[in-house]
């Protein structure tokens, strides 16, 4: 497989700048279009590229397109009467609608096809970087509180929780609202939770994937490698910022977990750069790839973007996800006895 | 094609040859490949029609020729009668028009499918010496040992094959060599048709990497860019650094050609991997597993040497 490569400045044409190459085939994103004129002019950017030689192609690839599709169609067919023909059967327009697999132009080779997530969740991660709704906030201010709860490190200022979160003063104030009715307030205005808030811990694990920006990769091989090999590699890696999470972590913190073998691997990528995940996985395993809707993923990767991680590195190493996301893990994963099983060990057995 | 049982075959090889001359036998191709993974396993066998035997080291290569061809034409091995070069040539012959030394062995119709013969090649001469003849004068005239220029890879550090005293290519090396012969997908097709289809030469070749890697099964490929830059630097030591940089071309054009790789996986299907067959799919991410493991570590080896 050619090495993708984000964010390429071209020499021909001069001062092009891809948003990303494979081999000879350059891929130009758009999010959420809505403008022709952008359209039209990254069309022509794409055919100027091919152009140049006869084995290059262009992909154009409309991410969530604000456009209808008669519209596209017309563009596309617009393109079609003005673009020499030579040039023109080596474009491709490939649709991207959020959670459904891409309408992609059967010219595409494989190896672009398998590219496409990765080029869209790259230019995702550059066109708007993730400013959390409210309701997001509310979910990331709720983690931490789990976690100090679950630790009994003891109730938390809100400058603490805002350090701990990234959020201001009153968003912080306006989750904590909510959470209320499992709060308690102590007389300095620290916080801290008093009891597991049921609901809104479901509402999260149902918004699990969203929150964290998940991202699955299925193993086509047929000769899967085991977690256990994947996790020696991503040892090996030294990288703080990648943490297990899922079935090993909850092993971690809770050894004697009722599950027998491990089904699928979990990490937490704090801050990941856009195509960072792709290329970590290529390190763990060369053969995985994003897993297409329905599936089967052997490898799940999420992101955490507040400023604490709460890793915990081990003597050998490793590094764990906090108690939350592996629990997150489990509910995700449908295990949902070990979720429960999980919960009651990391529960405190008494609270003020 | 043939279906042979490579440890047949390899022992029927092997008994064939004068004691004096197995030490330079190294067995390479699908045989050695289906040795090497089928070996414990009587039931699978390997579609091949030709057991390729390169005789090394280059200076022993002419004297171990005549000996071993001696011996199997006296005991009644027969000769192939096909393509351009049929009758043994005499001294005035260009070498490269001298026919190759293909023996049948005794009693067997060659015309039959399940008929197999042995070639022998040698290794090149030096690192310099690209595909070259080699004259091979026998008392029935002169024959010709064909080389190539990535032999020398293929028979680096041979295994034993058992207690045969003969040897065979290791499947990693016959990988790299593959590699490093097709760093692009050239348009040559094979001169016979591969289980009823027009099949490339480099996609062949190129499949034989993706059958190997398969059958190989490993965690880890990473372990066999270390063995290929030994042997890159050994057998090319003042190019060895441009072959590694370049090691990879030929497969990632393979993988990013639909047809190509179609082609390939019909090979595989009907080759190496016919006895177990698998997705498209799964050759195509063991293809990435070489890549990704094998192909780029060695070209990070090479990048940290320059």
């Amino acid at each position: 497989m050619s090495a993708l490569r984000f964010d390429v400045l071209l020499d021909d044409p001069p001062g092009f700048r891809a948003d990303a190459v494979l081999g000879d085939s350059i891929f130009e994103v758009l999010i959420e279009p809505r403008d022709l004129r952008r359209l039209r002019a990254s069309l022509l950017d794409i055919a100027r590229f091919s152009a140049g030689k006869p084995e290059r192609r262009g992909i154009l690839v409309l991410a969530d397109p604000q456009i209808s599709e008669p519209r596209l169609s017309d563009e596309w067919t617009g393109a079609r009467a003005v673009i020499r023909p030579e040039v023109f059967k080596r474009l491709a327009m490939v649709v991207c609608h959020d959670g459904k697999p891409p309408q992609t132009d059967e010219s595409l080779t494989p190896e672009e096809r398998d590219h496409i997530a990765a080029v869209v969740e790259h230019e995702r991660g550059h066109a708007v970087h993730k400013v959390g709704g409210r309701s997001e906030a509310f979910f990331d201010i709720l983690r931490p509180l789990l976690i100090a709860w679950f630790r009994g490190s003891g109730p938390l200022t809100s400058k603490e929780l805002s350090a701990q979160t990234g959020f201001s003063y009153p968003t912080i104030s306006n989750a904590l609202r909510e959470l209320e009715p499992y709060l308690v307030r102590h007389s300095d205005r620290r916080v801290e939770l008093r009891a597991f808030p049921k609901d809104a811990w479901f509402r999260l694990v149902a918004q699990a994937e969203n929150v964290r920006s998940t991202m699955a990769f299925a193993d086509p091989s047929m000769r899967p490698r085991s977690p256990e090999v994947l996790l020696q590699r991503l040892r090996e890696l030294k990288r703080s910022d990648i943490a297990v999470g899922g079935v090993l972590g909850a092993r971690h913190y809770l050894p004697g977990l009722d599950l027998i073998g491990t089904p699928r691997l979990d990490l937490v990528v704090h801050n990941p750069r856009p195509g960072g995940s792709h290329e970590l996985l290529r390190k763990l395993d060369p053969a995985l790839k994003p897993a297409k809707r329905g599936e089967p993923a052997r490898v799940f990767v999420h992101s955490l973007s507040r400023p604490v991680t709460f890793f915990q590195k081990s003597d050998d190493g490793m590094v764990w996800a906090d108690e939350v996301e592996c629990l997150l893990d489990l509910h995700e994963a449908r295990l949902e006895s070990q979720a429960l099983e999980f919960l009651e060990r990391l529960t405190p057995r008494s609270k003020p | 094609m043939s279906q042979i049982s490579p440890s047949k075959v390899l022992a029927e090889v092997a008994a064939a040859v004068p004691p004096a001359c197995r030490e330079n036998v190294v067995i390479i191709g699908s045989l050695a490949a289906g040795y090497h993974f089928f070996q414990n396993d009587e039931s699978k066998a390997v579609r091949t029609k030709d057991v390729d035997c390169v005789l090394e080291p280059f200076h022993a290569a002419v004297g171990a020729g005549q000996t071993i061809t001696r011996q199997l034409l006296d005991a009644g091995w027969q000769r192939m009668l096909t393509g351009a070069h049929q009758n043994p040539g005499d001294a005035r012959t260009p070498v490269d028009e001298l026919p190759a030394v293909r023996l049948y062995p005794p009693g067997v119709d060659t015309a039959s499918e399940e008929a197999w013969f042995i070639e022998l090649l040698t290794v090149p001469e030096s690192a310099e010496v690209g595909n070259k003849w080699t004259r091979l004068p026998l008392a029935e005239g002169h024959f010709g040992l064909p080389t190539f220029r990535f032999l020398a890879i293929t028979a680096f550090d041979p295994l034993p094959a058992g207690n045969l005293d003969i040897r065979y290519a290791r499947p990693e090396m016959m990988a790299l060599a593959n590699l490093l012969e097709h760093p692009e997908i050239k348009p040559e097709t094979m001169s016979s048709m591969f289980a009823g289809r027009s099949i490339k030469r480099s996609n062949k070749d190129l499949g034989r990497v993706l059958a190997i890697a398969t059958l190989a099964d490993l965690d880890d490929y990473r372990p066999w860019a270390k063995s290929w830059l030994e042997a890159l630097q050994t057998c090319f030591p003042s190019e060895w650094l441009q072959l590694a940089l370049r090691a990879g071309a030929g497969l990632r054009a393979l993988l990013g050609s639909g047809n190509d790789f179609e082609e390939a996986y019909h090979t595989c299907m009907n080759g190496l991997l016919a006895s177990q067959p698998l997705p498209l799919e799964a050759l195509r991410a063991a293809g990435n597993r070489v890549l990704g493991d094998a192909v780029e570590t060695l070209e990070d080896f090479a990048n940290e040497s320059r």
